[in-house]
């Protein structure tokens, strides 16, 4: 019984050095993704590979960036009834009021925006630091899983990575409601996003891909893209946003 | 190859998009509140300008045809993008004569989201990558 016990716990060792074994020895081939980052607005998208590894079946939303789909147009994606009922309940006028114009949006959008980001790249975490309402995003690299139910949702959600070869992939949960397209369309708490990120040979040249899931307000899956431009010696500026804006 | 299509047109599609798209942003939606495929002109006196995320605002007083002052209030785009662009707070001062051009709001007849500024010696201001700056 002694033996049994004694060897399930060898086994649970070996188990658990042999994934930070493993996590180290991916930390030591990921590529540095750290610096500063400015969106690039592309002739033509660069970051084919990553098209390529996006799930068949996903609607591609095509407003990163600059770009911003009108009212009513949600990009293919079909939205449940309740979804439906909470855009037709909108209030575009909420969006001049004092009290919303401080109101960040959630990683699943503020990604996308146009605004520059900074990368601090460490064995366990990742740290984005973004220009766009001065948001903090932490990845963590260490092995962990998500937490609970109970735990705090976010702007910023909980995100765990891992690399795949000179891929960053990204899980992220944990969500508060948010904007999902800046058009009166929310994603809920329980939307779930995979990101993968990936640096160009050169090392110019970052690309990222998402992947949403949000069955309580809209069917299937939903994918966005984007790229951006590495300047070495820039810093990201204070947002510092000022609500005196709205009315 | 269905698929393989599909991904094909959406790389395509994002091409034209980007092609096509101003690089328009908001804290608040553009397309909702504004008229992206719009132009609106108006000449005044600045009355202030602020210069603060997320909007930076340049409000204007304008004489219309019958004689009449307007108020007329201006949007930018997130000043941390302008200050790139060679903007501050000092780029626009009150009392200076000024043409604004701009996307026109929706919903306000006196409201538009800035696309240049022309001041009186013709030196112009952008929000906007890829117009000449030629303001000293």
């Amino acid at each position: 019984m002694k033996n049994h016990f004694q060897n399930k716990l060898l086994l649970a060792l070996c188990l658990l050095l042999s994934s930070l074994v493993s996590l180290v020895a991916q930390a030591a081939d990921a590529p540095d993704i750290s610096g500063f980052w400015t969106v690039k607005f592309e002739q033509t998208p660069s970051g084919t590979e990553l098209f390529a590894k996006l799930p068949e079946d996903a609607i591609f939303i095509n407003d990163a960036g600059g770009g911003e789909l009108a009212e009513g147009d949600f990009g293919g994606i079909e939205l449940t009834e309740s979804a439906l009922q909470e855009v037709r309940d909108y209030d575009f006028d909420y969006e001049f009021s004092m009290s919303y114009t401080c109101m960040a949006p959630s990683a699943v959008f503020y990604m996308q925006a146009p605004f520059p980001m900074e990368i601090d790249q460490g064995r366990d975490i990742i740290v984005f630091r973004m220009e766009y309402f001065d948001m903090v995003r932490v990845i963590y690299l260490d092995g962990r899983g998500h937490p609970g139910d109970d735990y705090p949702h976010s702007k910023n959600g909980h995100s765990i990575g891992h690399w795949e070869g000179d891929e960053l992939v990204v899980d992220s949960t944990h969500f508060v409601p948010s904007t999902f397209m800046n058009n009166g369309f929310n994603h809920s708490d329980d939307i779930h996003m995979v990101e993968r990120f990936k640096m160009s040979e050169d090392g110019e040249t970052l690309w990222l891909t998402q992947v949403y899931e949000d069955p309580a307000v809209f069917a299937g899956k939903a994918s966005r893209y984007m790229a951006w431009r590495k300047v070495p010696g820039e810093n990201i500026y204070p947002y510092d946003c000022d609500p005196s804006f709205g009315r | 190859m269905k698929q393989g299509l599909k991904k094909v047109c959406s790389i395509i599609g994002l091409t034209l998009f980007i092609l096509a798209a101003p690089t328009i942003y908001a804290h608040h939606s553009f397309a909702v509140h504004f008229l992206p495929e719009g132009e609106v002109k108006a000449s005044g006196v600045v009355k202030s300008f602020r210069f603060a995320n997320p909007h930076g605002v340049l409000e204007f007083t304008v004489i219309n045809e019958d004689g009449e002052e307007v108020q007329w209030r201006a949007e930018t785009n997130s000043p941390s993008l302008l200050r790139r662009r060679g903007w501050s707070r000092d780029s626009i001062k009150t009392g200076q004569e000024v043409t604004v051009t701009g996307w026109p709001a929706r919903n306000d007849e006196y409201y538009m989201r800035i696309r240049t500024v022309t001041f009186a010696d013709g030196s112009i201001l952008a929000t906007q990558n890829g117009i000449n700056l030629s303001q000293d």
